[in-house]
């Protein structure tokens, strides 16, 4: 397999530069000081990790600097008289191309691998490197890193902190209920002072309604009193008859509003008045005799029809054949077929002019016959007429005489007027005395006294009013609570309901629990093993084992003589082989998948016998598994690539 | 089965699934929250 890098305006290094490079061997970048190895191993950090998320691996990415950190005025990477660099690599079938901003934007066509920063760079700067450098143990990220152990927890916070809210709205309610059982305390004690006062109030109202005032006030209070019902009784009645006499005058008003009526019933009479007139103009025996008259016409009209009809029949008869003789006069002729169908066509003519005459002569008889019978009717309508004079007679007497009664009535109202302005007067005139009398009994002391009393006890019920809504207040503003936006408004029930959900959540933490430690312990055993088979590949004598303790993730050294070393006791160079061994231990465990393995001079740093065994394993494992694996060596030269 | 140990379960499959495929921590509480609610006004039918 081949891949190529192609880089543009990466470092110090301005323009395209184009490396190749092949799989199943180890190659060596080799150079002097900024010669460009490092551009080209975060060119490839960049291109195999980016989007880069996690905020511990962002951090390494600024350290290793191919991300620009919070306080960096520009992305190191890009060549500081550039604005835009761009990186593109290509192996197998990945096609991965990164544009790199000066003001740190990155962009990349297809997302890579986080995890490459911290499983796949051998180099001084990564997360291994520094902490088994500085001694440190704790590897315990590495597993959380390198499992959904992280995740897991992440969720774990959430139901820790759900969990310590639902606790706290269980103290909440043990709180609420505390204070109602206090409040219906006070609410008891409260209603039976309200009792008391109640009983209180009562008798001095009692007092009060039979207190004895000055005899000669209250006789004349009486005196006053019983005057103004007199009064106010006949003012009563007075305006009772008035509204009567109202009502009388309304319905007397609809009888006097009669001339649409009488138009009406006037139209009607000259209508039948007409009728009769035209009836008395002609006499019957005139009309007999006209009828007489028409009939004899009409008797014509009907020979003359019946003597057309005959000749009609005789030219029907006739036999063009036999002869040509005429059917009347019977002289011979020369008759033709013509001329006997022009004759029976003139007969027909006549007919019909004979007939409709004798039908129109009908029709005047039958007139004639209807005008002497509707004369017969004239009694009848004169009958009638006489009946819509009277109506109309009684509709106008009735008429003037309402007119007259509200004449009459209205005289009658308006002499009550006074007499009503009497009465309201001499009401004002009592009312004003009784309320004398009034201001006189407020001014007998004692009296003045027991109202005071009285007033007093009033303040008291009115201020246990206010205290006992207050409570009552309290006490139902106590009675709910809100969980998850949901108002409950029985705390037993919310108390249980809130116990369910505890129960629920403390399972799913239980869960969660089991859930981290699998994920941990499945990541830690499996980077042991690989660790294991490596140190047995190896064949180091050094140490017996490097593995990470099951309990707590620390790293543990055991040497030859089955001695526990700690790490911040072992040298310097005994550091930098147990780095490379973790390394690509982690390398082969976490991100197998990916066939890109980084690394700067720590391996070709350490002795060379030991050297020599990395180099061998690193050649053997890039042939058996078909990776790139990518060394770089610091020399004095110009910048080689080479193939070991 | 009860309703405590269907949520209960439900939750479970919800987290295993979340992780599963890449953890989006906002969407899940959401959800998380929506069912201990919905949980909550059932029981208070």
């Amino acid at each position: 397999m081949k891949a190529t890098l192609k880089i543009e305006n990466i470092g110090q290094k301005l323009g395209p530069q184009t490396l190749s490079f092949n799989s199943g061997v180890v190659t060596l970048i080799q150079g002097r000081t900024a010669a460009g190895k490092s551009r080209i191993i975060k060119s490839f950090a960049l291109a195999l990790s980016y989007p880069i998320k996690s905020e511990v691996l962002i951090e390494e990415g600024i350290n290793f600097g191919i991300l620009k950190g919070g306080e960096a005025e520009y992305l190191p990477l890009v060549n500081s008289s550039k604005e835009i660099a761009n990186i593109e690599l290509l192996y197998d079938d990945v096609n991965r191309k990164v544009e790199l901003f000066r003001d740190g934007k990155i962009e990349i066509n297809t997302p890579g691998n986080q995890k490459f920063l911290y499983s796949s760079m051998l180099v001084k700067n990564s997360r291994i490197h520094n902490y088994i450098t500085r001694g440190n143990a704790d590897f315990k990220w590495i597993v959380d890193e390198m499992s959904l152990a992280k995740d897991y927890e992440k969720i774990l916070a959430s139901i820790d902190y759900q969990i310590k809210d639902l606790k706290s709205k269980e103290e909440e309610i043990d709180q609420k209920k505390e204070l109602i059982e206090k409040k219906d305390k006070e609410k008891k004690e409260k209603e039976s002072e309200q009792k008391r006062l109640l009983i209180k109030l009562k008798e001095k109202d009692d007092e009060i309604g039979n207190y004895k005032f000055d005899p000669k006030i209250i006789k004349e209070e009486n005196k006053i009193s019983k005057e103004l019902d007199n009064v106010r009784k006949a003012l009563k009645e007075e305006l009772d008859t008035r509204n009567n006499y109202e009502k009388e005058i309304g319905a007397f008003k609809k009888k006097v509003d009669v001339d649409k009526l009488i138009e009406e019933i006037k139209n009607k009479q000259k209508e039948k008045e007409k009728e009769a007139n035209n009836l008395k103009e002609t006499k019957v025996e005139d009309l007999q005799k006209e009828i007489i008259k028409i009939q004899d016409s009409k008797s014509k009209e009907e020979q003359e029809k019946v003597k057309y009809e005959t000749r009609k029949q005789l030219w029907e008869m006739v036999k063009i054949e036999e002869g040509n003789k005429c059917p009347l006069c019977l002289s011979v002729g020369k008759i033709t077929k013509e001329d006997k169908k022009l004759k029976i066509d003139e007969y027909n003519k006549y007919i019909k002019e004979h007939q409709l005459k004798v039908k129109e002569l009908a029709v005047q008889i039958n007139k004639k016959q209807d005008e002497i019978n509707k004369k017969a009717k004239l009694p009848e309508i004169e009958k009638e007429i006489s009946k819509i004079t009277n109506q109309l007679k009684h509709i106008i007497d009735e008429s003037e005489e309402s007119k007259l009664k509200i004449t009459q009535i209205s005289l009658k109202i308006k002499s009550s007027g006074p007499r009503i302005k009497s009465y309201n007067e001499d009401i004002g005139k009592c009312e004003k005395n009784l309320a004398a009398i009034q201001l006189k009994k407020q001014e007998d002391v004692k009296y003045q006294k027991l109202k005071n009393e009285k007033s007093k006890i009033d303040q008291s019920i009115g201020s246990i009013k206010e205290q006992l809504d207050k409570i009552e207040k309290t006490i139902n503003d106590a009675k709910s609570i809100e969980a998850y936006e949901v108002k409950i408004n029985d705390l037993d029930i919310a108390k249980n309901i809130i116990e369910e959900l505890l129960d629920i959540l403390n399972e799913t933490r239980n869960h969660l629990d089991k859930k981290i430690t699998e994920q941990r312990v499945g990541a830690a055993k499996k980077f042991n093993s690989s660790t294991e088979n490596l140190i047995r590949e190896l064949k180091f004598d050094t140490f017996k084992e490097i593995y990470l303790d099951l309990n707590d993730y620390r790293l543990k050294i055991i040497g030859n003589n089955d001695d526990t070393q700690e790490l911040s006791s072992v040298s310097g160079g005994e550091k930098a082989i147990i780095s490379s061994l973790l390394q690509i231990s982690a390398k082969e465990t976490y991100l197998s998948e990916v066939p890109f393995l980084i690394g700067d001079e720590i391996i070709l740093d350490l002795d060379s016998e030991r050297s020599e065994i990395f180099l061998n394993y690193l050649k053997k494992i890039a042939k058996e598994k078909d990776w790139f694996i990518i060394l770089t060596q610091i020399n004095n030269e110009d910048l080689t690539i080479t193939e070991l | 089965m009860s309703e405590k140990k269907k949520i209960k379960e439900d939750i479970i499959k919800q987290i295993d699934v979340s992780v599963k495929n890449g953890l989006d921590e906002y969407a899940f509480l959401e959800k998380f929250e929506e069912k201990l609610k919905r949980y909550l006004e059932g029981r208070l039918k």
